[in-house]
């Protein structure tokens, strides 16, 4: 008994290599949180601690606003439509009918695809004098649209692409959560004369909700950190349309090898995921106490 | 009243159509694109009926066929960058099954201090801003001098792929019956020897479909290739190298995106059925 | 007979080298490996195509490693700058390499020069321009690039002076003359517009990236009087993009852009401005000299509109004296990393010796040569002056009199000049000028 003992508390050990693999990002991480707060700049042969001036400057800086505003917007506006949409391709595709049972397994393609290769694929399709989405719009008569190309487009063609990619993972979690909605409930509620409306809005909705926010967690946070996507089509601009802190740290950093800089700002988009996260968890729980 | 039923399931009908449309065709269309001459990529309105070619390929994988333009001669050999991938991917997930079923299989069943905050500890890395770590580690790897090789390359790549595993492994250990493993222990078998003998194949459909999804995660990677390799970066940074060139050289860059999307579509057709529980680390059973 | 010439070169060569007092030795590094890194470019495909020659003549091995160059600028800054040692040889320009020389990250090269068992004795550094030599010299003092120096950073390999250049078919059909002034330049756009609607009137770099500054912006502002930095008693002391002659040129050139460019202007860098004259999509381009003559070169499948390319000299500020070009060093440097310097050293000056700077010239790639001893010769001068080139030839001696690097010497090129490419698209996107150009100045200023 006593050798059963000692070789539970030293199986425990077993998880030691992957933890240690694990902290060794982690200390990576405050690494970086430290360079923040020094003037490193790649080239440079001396790095000198520099307190808060690298925050200071981006806090003076307009740039670093517009970056921080235009970071928020695609978050939100991405996701929320993301969800809308994925709660009605979810619906769609529980129906019965013939050919969402075809259609299901194609859902998941945009989501299997590597990111890179999505923003690539739809950067040809923008192209404004050969992209084909202007043949299509010029097919029901629109004049030729500037997608990426043109300052007040761009940003809302990155969401384009980005909702394209990601509502089917909303779709995949809710129509999970949907196949849970208690099927008498819905009966009950159908026979007490409840329209279909009624049953969504009322039975379906609130069940659903729990899902659709654990997807959006997920997809808040990522969005926060969209990299591959902006530089596979816009790279930032035109201009400074999409300058998102992710390409903005990219360009500090890599481009102007002002690694300081670089981190301070990805410091503060940390922030910000966590704060974006913590929220949509918030939500989550509050959604789940209403269910149950 | 039957009318009307058929009405609303021809709807119904049409409105998946549309959707699936919509996914399909982009992906359709980047294979037609990888078909065309360079010439027909200019044409204006797009053609939908041609003549394929296969030079594109040829282009892409044969070091001896340039895309010649004037402004400088463009040689490919996509298959590095191909490979590059493969192995990466593969050996993240290999050595993140090595050492992340053990540590999944302890968080499932043992019971210790902390054993909770070291669980979230991992499930963070799923949050975890990957760019944020690569500008450090960056630096780290010039001065490891391990930048640009097959070893630091899959050692980073333990930020995606570990967490995963160790997660995913105490999602489906959690899902076995104990019994099993006691009557193991009370036979005197070690923790590895119950680990690989006998909850190991209980596990195996399982983890078979998360490493294809995890190796697909990986696969889908680009900015720690883009940063910390040159000659060992992945397929998805050899993609954007192709964009530079302009229109011209389309048709070319439309063959590697269908190379780098074939291989996931396989993927998925192995694996479909974890895919929802893997994405999600298990929150959704 | 060709063949036979060469032969009897390299005998001469070997012989030279054989007895020449110095114990000069083309194959002390026979067996060694170097990679070699530069830009997708005709430049790097004159070198390559001659690379047999170099294994050949050194017994050295050459892995030349190609980037498109979105991806190239990036990549050069990491590998030289944090001491990756990954390149052994890589091609850059003046500027780059100022960011990259402070902090010694780059081989001095005199040291090489000046040795005569390291330099062979026909190398003839003299014999390449003055004026590009000593933009590639400089010295370092703690973080700053000192001008003037002893230093030499990189050799020269070819270069390039801005001159507009135009399709004379598409101009001449409609009796159009090249324009002289911004102004004139902005108008003729508007004509070609109404009388050729299928095409973009220019074609014109505008990437958020230094490289669509350096070409057609810097050349045009200096006519207006335009400075990126004021210089005081040696030293920086402010910057020029602000001032009263800036704020007229941008509105001018902000106008010109809106005008003529294409709607992918945001997106366009140079490889998108050769092709739009190989093309036929644009009809001039404010650019390096050799786009024009690269497209006029009779290729055997008749795809370059040979002939069609004429040249002048850059637009000026209306009512300026003189016009302005600004040049464009491409320079072979070494990483102060690379562990091969000794036959990294012998491809450098195998790559921008006189006997490579003229092939590369006669194969009509390396264009413009950086050897007096090139536009000397003959054969170059016969080569140039073909009809298909137009007036090629002139017009390069007529700019290169006035052609000077624009910019000044100092650590964080590319940072402010990154600024500056960004703030042109803001401007043409409609924020007003003064308002873009203080506040780029402001962040200019804080790094001074």
């Amino acid at each position: 008994m006593i050798k059963q003992s000692e070789e539970n508390s030293l199986k425990n050990f077993l998880i030691l290599p992957s933890v240690l693999v694990l902290l060794c990002f982690l200390f990576v991480f405050f690494y970086g949180v430290y360079l923040s707060f020094t003037d490193l700049k790649l080239g440079k042969p001396t790095v000198n601690f520099a307190g808060l001036k690298n925050y200071i400057y981006l806090w003076k800086n307009p740039l670093f606003w517009k970056s921080t505003k235009l970071t928020v917007y695609f978050t939100l506006v991405a996701v929320i439509v993301q969800a809308f949409i994925g709660i009605l391709l979810a619906k769609l595709f529980s129906t019965k009918v013939f050919f969402a049972k075809i259609f299901r397994p194609i859902i998941l393609l945009p989501l299997v695809l590597p990111p890179m290769s999505v923003a690539l694929m739809w950067t040809t399709m923008m192209n404004p004098e050969r992209g084909v989405l202007n043949y299509f719009l010029s097919l029901i008569g629109i004049e030729p649209f500037m997608w990426i190309s043109e300052y007040s487009t761009a940003m809302l063609s990155v969401i384009f692409i980005d909702v394209w990619t990601y509502t089917p993972f909303f779709t995949l979690i809710i129509y999970a959560g949907l196949l849970g909605v208690n099927q008498e409930m819905k009966e009950a509620a159908q026979e007490a004369g409840a329209g279909a409306w009624i049953t969504f809005w009322k039975i379906e909705l609130p069940f659903m909700m729990p899902y659709v926010l654990i997807a959006a967690v997920f997809r808040v946070i990522e969005s926060f950190n969209q990299f591959d996507i902006f530089i596979g089509t816009t790279g930032g601009g035109p201009a400074k349309a999409t300058t998102v802190y992710s390409i903005y740290a990219y360009i500090q950093s890599f481009q102007n090898l002002n690694f300081g800089r670089g981190t301070a700002i990805l410091f503060v988009n940390w922030w910000l995921v966590l704060i974006g996260a913590l929220i949509t968890i918030k939500l989550y729980q509050m959604a789940r106490k209403r269910v149950s | 009243m039957k009318f009307n039923f058929n009405l609303k399931n021809l709807f119904l009908n049409l409105l998946v159509l549309v959707a699936a449309i919509i996914i399909i065709f982009p992906i359709f269309w980047i294979f037609l694109m990888s078909l065309k001459s360079s010439a027909q990529v200019m044409e204006w309105p797009p053609v939908f009926i041609f003549e394929p070619t296969l030079d594109n390929y040829k282009v892409l994988f044969d070091i001896s066929v340039a895309g010649s333009s004037n402004y400088g001669t463009i040689r490919i050999n996509f298959l590095e960058p191909i490979l590059n991938s493969v192995i990466i991917s593969g050996g993240a997930v290999l050595v993140s099954l090595i050492i992340g079923i053990p540590a999944g299989y302890i968080l499932a069943r043992s019971n210790f201090k902390f054993k909770e905050d070291i669980g979230f500890f991992i499930l963070g890395f799923r949050f975890a801003p990957l760019i944020l770590v690569i500008i450090p580690m960056f630096y780290f790897f010039t001065k490891l001098g391990i930048k640009d090789t097959y070893f630091g390359m899959v050692w980073v790549y333990q930020v995606i792929t570990l967490p995963m595993i160790i997660w995913l492994t105490r999602v489906y250990v959690e899902d076995i019956p104990i019994e099993l493993e006691e009557a193991a222990f009370v036979d005197g078998a070690s923790v590895l020897h119950v680990i690989y003998k006998i909850i190991l194949p209980l596990l195996r459909p399982g983890l078979v479909g998360a490493s294809l999804l995890v190796f697909l995660l990986a696969w889908h990677n680009f900015a720690l290739g883009l940063l910390l390799a040159s000659k060992k970066a992945p397929v998805t940074v050899a993609l954007l190298k192709l964009l530079n060139p302009g229109i011209n050289f389309y048709p070319v860059m439309a063959c590697g995106l269908v190379i780098s999307m074939i291989v996931p579509i396989l993927l998925i057709f192995l694996g479909q059925k974890h895919f929802v529980k893997g994405l999600t680390f298990g929150a959704v059973k | 007979m060709k063949k036979i010439k060469i032969f009897f070169s390299a005998l001469l060569f070997s012989m030279i080298s054989t007895f020449a007092l110095a114990d000069f030795d083309w194959k002390k590094y026979a067996g060694e490996k170097i990679v070699f890194a530069y830009d997708i470019h005709p430049y790097v495909d004159a070198l390559v195509e001659k690379l047999p020659e170099f294994e050949a003549l050194t017994g050295i091995k050459v892995d030349a490693q190609i980037f498109p160059d979105d991806v190239y600028w990036n990549k050069l800054n990491l590998e030289i700058t944090t001491d990756s040692g990954a390149w052994d040889v890589a091609g850059t320009g003046v500027q780059p390499t100022w960011d990259t020389s402070v902090g010694n990250h780059n081989v001095d090269l005199s040291k090489f020069l000046n040795d005569p068992s390291m330099t062979n004795p026909d190398y003839d550094y003299n014999d390449i321009y003055p004026s590009l030599r000593s933009a590639m010299t400089w010295d370092v003092k703690g973080e700053e690039v000192v001008g003037n120096g002893k230093g030499v950073w990189g050799l020269p390999h070819s270069f390039e002076n801005m001159n507009l250049m135009y399709r004379n078919d598409i101009l001449g059909k409609h009796n159009i003359k090249p324009p002289k002034t911004l102004p004139e330049l902005t108008a003729t756009c508007k004509k070609l517009k109404q009388v050729e609607p299928g095409i973009t009137p220019m074609a014109l770099r505008g990437v958020n990236f230094w490289s669509s500054v350096h070409t057609a912006p810097a050349s045009i502002a200096k006519s207006y009087g335009v400075v990126d930095y004021v210089m005081k008693d040696g030293k920086i002391a402010d910057t020029g993009l602000d001032s009263k002659a800036s704020i007229k040129f941008h509105k001018d050139y902000v106008a010109m852009v809106k005008e003529c460019a294409a709607k992918s202007w945001p997106n366009d860098n140079w490889y998108q401005v050769v092709d739009a004259l190989t093309s036929g999509n644009a009809a001039m381009a404010v650019d390096a000299n050799m786009f024009g003559f690269w497209n006029n070169i009779k290729d055997p499948d008749g795809k370059n509109p040979s002939g069609k390319i004429s040249f002048a000299p850059p637009p000026t500020a209306p009512g300026a004296k003189n016009f302005e070009s600004n040049i464009w060093i491409w320079c072979i440097t070494m990483p102060s990393a690379s562990k091969k310097q000794g036959p990294a050293w012998y491809f450098m000056q195998w790559a921008t010796s006189k006997k490579m700077v003229l092939d590369g010239a006669m194969m009509g790639k390396m264009v413009n040569p950086i050897r007096k001893s090139t536009w000397d010769s003959a054969d170059w001068k016969k080569y140039a002056n073909q009809p298909e080139f137009n007036n090629y030839y002139d017009t390069f001696m007529e700019v290169q009199d006035r052609a000077e690097l624009f910019f000044t010497p100092r650590y964080g090129f590319g940072e402010a000049m990154n600024a500056w490419s960004v703030a042109m698209q803001e401007m043409v996107n409609g924020r007003p000028v003064e308002e873009t150009l203080k506040e780029l100045a402001g962040s200019i200023r804080a790094g001074i």
